[in-house]
């Protein structure tokens, strides 16, 4: 394979949930969580995607593993056109590519064993042929993620929030996929485990080979964990760079507003901060044009017109504006 | 005064060994084990702690707002300067004296706006409500002064805003909403529990702005409870840090983030990435090992030890360490700071 080529691509991704009303339950309208998103990962790469709530970022993650099906666009995996795959040729597919959810509570059912749980993907993928096998990949995949193998017949009830994250990365990492969705993984925890999750993420992507979306609100673990950054507002991207790029030069208002209203945990740093004014529009019934451009203080009558285009600033870093004259 | 209770005449609250337990089935949980500090008049107090802390379960001491059973208030005291001037505890006064002190004297706003605003009323009802109950004030004056609060915390078109129930208002609308509600009265002292832990970070920027600029105008207190420290380094002007029910660290917030003494604390601040030390500084987290301990089963001694890296055995495992002075105004909980601030010195 060669170096820097593309594990996962996806082109012009949409996602509009319908909203039906009346008597009839006619469509009166959609939700555009995701409008038109492009991107490419190459492996071994992380790339985060940054968003506040309602931004689609979420959405995204879910439907280029196809947990949700696109309304359009296309995903490519390995070049491979997977978006109309019908299950069963989706499969192998569903193997290589995994997801990490926020809630380490809610997304580990309280039945099962943490050995049962991380076993499932292996039976269901047919990777373990004998109940021995797959105890031993279990033990392994414990040990992988900073657990121990005697916490095999517990339930998840018996962990704390940081553990139970742990069990979840080995469930994802149990089938040995090569890209992961991380949808939000340290954001349900306490900030002295938040550390531990990020770190463990870190290693064994370097220890596998792992090519991953890191999903998540707290800017500033993004930063830290993401090679790219591509930044999200109603169901757009509105700029995607190198991270150390987009946090050092912003060229995107909203990118730069949403940088300088994280709050910098030393009293004695004072920087300029931009408060944007209202709150994010509704997806129903979008800004025409950019629609940023309701809460964007350089915002010009033109903006209302055309749908900025995403397009290359400077080599790999893109940004949805028509104005070149700021930042 | 009656008690003769007494306090320094800048100091608006001063909790003194505070003690409340949660008496379950399991045993008894001490969520709060002797806590104490103080908030001065306008100043602006914030308790950091991550999950079981105690920081709410103080802050709701304060409003005695603890359901019991099964907790309790088992010890200590919450001296609070009334606005008549008169000093009272007010983990020994009655529900009908604390009545008069809840949203007149000491309002509280929470996490979750959308859970502590009443969904079959108005916005307008629910503000006027507190209105008339604590100023005796007639429906219409209410109604006129709820307008000019919401007006106050920048909500636009506030007279139509009256007759919006809060689904018809985002988070960060109702979190403005709360906050009208909170200081229609005047409060000396606004506790502030998580308010933009459930908020977006623009929206977050919008409400610390809005609490700031308040602050200014009214110039009440603020006891903020957080477990963000970039929230406490832009809101606070004194930090009090609590792990597993007790203080560990108080200090004035500039020495707090400069030169932390508390292990925890310490460890605290290095688990955080820094977006403005971005890039150049990509090395590891310094990750705080172990978890937050169940507070039915407290580790002995320093209830920090089995996650520290300075524990000495037989040392930190032995006796709860005192909350000592370090003579520039500050307090550690911590038998060896001495020594780890001469180390790294």
């Amino acid at each position: 394979m060669r170096e820097n080529h593309v594990l996962l691509e996806i082109q012009d991704l949409k996602k509009h949930f319908p909203i039906r009303g009346g008597i009839l339950s006619r469509v009166v309208g959609s939700v555009k969580a995701v409008d038109g998103v492009s991107f490419a990962i190459k492996k071994g790469e992380v790339l985060g995607l940054v968003g506040e709530s309602g931004s689609g970022k979420t959405t995204v993650g879910r439907t280029l593993l196809r947990l949700i099906e696109p309304t359009g666009g296309r995903i490519l995996f390995e070049g491979r056109d997977i978006t109309d795959l019908p299950k069963d040729k989706l499969r192998p597919y569903r193997r290589r590519m995994q997801i990490i959810f926020q809630d380490p509570f809610s997304s580990l059912n309280p039945r099962m064993t943490v050995g049962d749980i991380i076993a499932e993907p292996l039976i269901i993928h047919g990777l373990g042929k004998t109940p021995q096998e797959r105890t031993e990949r279990v033990a392994e995949l414990l040990k992988l993620v900073g657990l121990s193998p005697d916490h095999m017949r517990r339930y998840p009830h018996e962990f704390s929030g940081g553990q139970r994250q742990r069990i979840g990365i080995a469930r994802a990492l149990a089938v040995a996929p090569e890209f992961i969705v991380a949808d939000e993984p340290v954001s349900a925890l306490d900030v002295s485990i938040q550390a531990q999750v990020v770190n463990l993420l870190q290693d064994l992507k370097e220890e596998l080979g792992l090519t991953l979306l890191f999903i998540a609100h707290d800017l500033a673990v993004v930063e830290y964990i993401s090679d790219r950054v591509a930044v999200m507002y109603l169901g757009k991207v509105m700029e995607i760079a190198s991270s150390r790029e987009l946090y050092r030069n912003p060229k995107h208002p909203y990118t730069e507003a949403l940088l300088s209203a994280v709050p910098i945990p030393d009293p004695t740093v004072k920087r300029e901060r931009i408060v944007l004014q209202g709150d994010i529009p509704s997806p129903i019934n979008p800004p025409s044009g950019c629609v940023f451009r309701t809460r964007c203080r350089y915002a010009l009558p033109e903006c209302a017109q055309v749908v900025p285009e995403l397009k290359e600033v400077s080599p790999g870093h893109y940004k949805a504006c028509i104005r070149d004259d700021i930042l | 005064m009656p008690e003769g209770v007494r306090m320094d005449e800048k100091r608006l609250l001063e909790v003194r060994d505070l003690k409340v337990h949660f008496f379950t089935d399991d045993g008894v949980v001490k969520a709060v084990d002797g806590v104490s500090f103080h908030v001065d008049k306008g100043e602006t107090l914030a308790v950091v702690g991550e999950s079981g802390s105690g920081k709410s379960v103080t802050a709701l001491s304060i409003m005695r707002l603890i359901p019991t059973p099964p907790g309790r208030i088992v010890g200590g005291e919450i001296l609070f300067r009334g606005k008549d001037g008169e000093v009272r505890d007010l983990a020994r006064l009655s529900e009908a004296e604390m009545r008069r002190i809840r949203g007149n004297d000491i309002a509280m706003i929470f996490q979750e706006p959308m859970t502590s605003l009443n969904p079959v009323y108005t916005v307008g009802d629910q503000i006027a409500e507190a209105i008339m109950l604590h100023q005796g004030k007639s429906r219409k004056e209410a109604m006129e002064l709820a307008a000019h609060m919401l007006d106050l915390v920048g909500i636009p078109e506030p007279k139509k805003r009256l007759a919006n129930y809060p689904h018809q208002m985002s988070g960060g609308m109702r979190q403005r909403v709360m906050i009208a509600m909170a200081l229609s009265c005047n409060p000396s002292l606004l506790i502030a529990d998580e308010p933009t832990t459930a908020l977006d970070v623009t929206i977050q920027a919008q409400i610390l702005e809005l609490m700031k600029k308040l602050q200014e105008e009214i110039g009440m207190s603020i006891l903020f409870i957080t477990h963000n420290l970039g929230v406490v380094a832009e809101m606070a002007d004194r930090v009090v840090v609590m792990y597993a029910g007790r203080a560990v660290e108080e200090a004035d917030v500039v020495p707090l983030f400069k030169d932390p003494l508390h292990p925890y604390t310490r460890g605290l601040l290095h688990s955080v990435p820094r977006l403005d030390l971005a890039a150049e500084h990509k090395e590891r987290l310094e990750a705080i090992p172990g978890n937050v301990p169940n507070p039915l089963y407290l580790p002995s001694g320093c209830a920090f030890h089995p996650r520290c890296k300075h524990y000495v055995e037989g040392l930190c495992d032995r006796e709860v360490p005192p909350l000592e002075g370090t003579g520039d105004g500050r307090q550690v909980r911590c038998v060896r700071w001495r020594e780890i601030r001469e180390v790294r010195a």
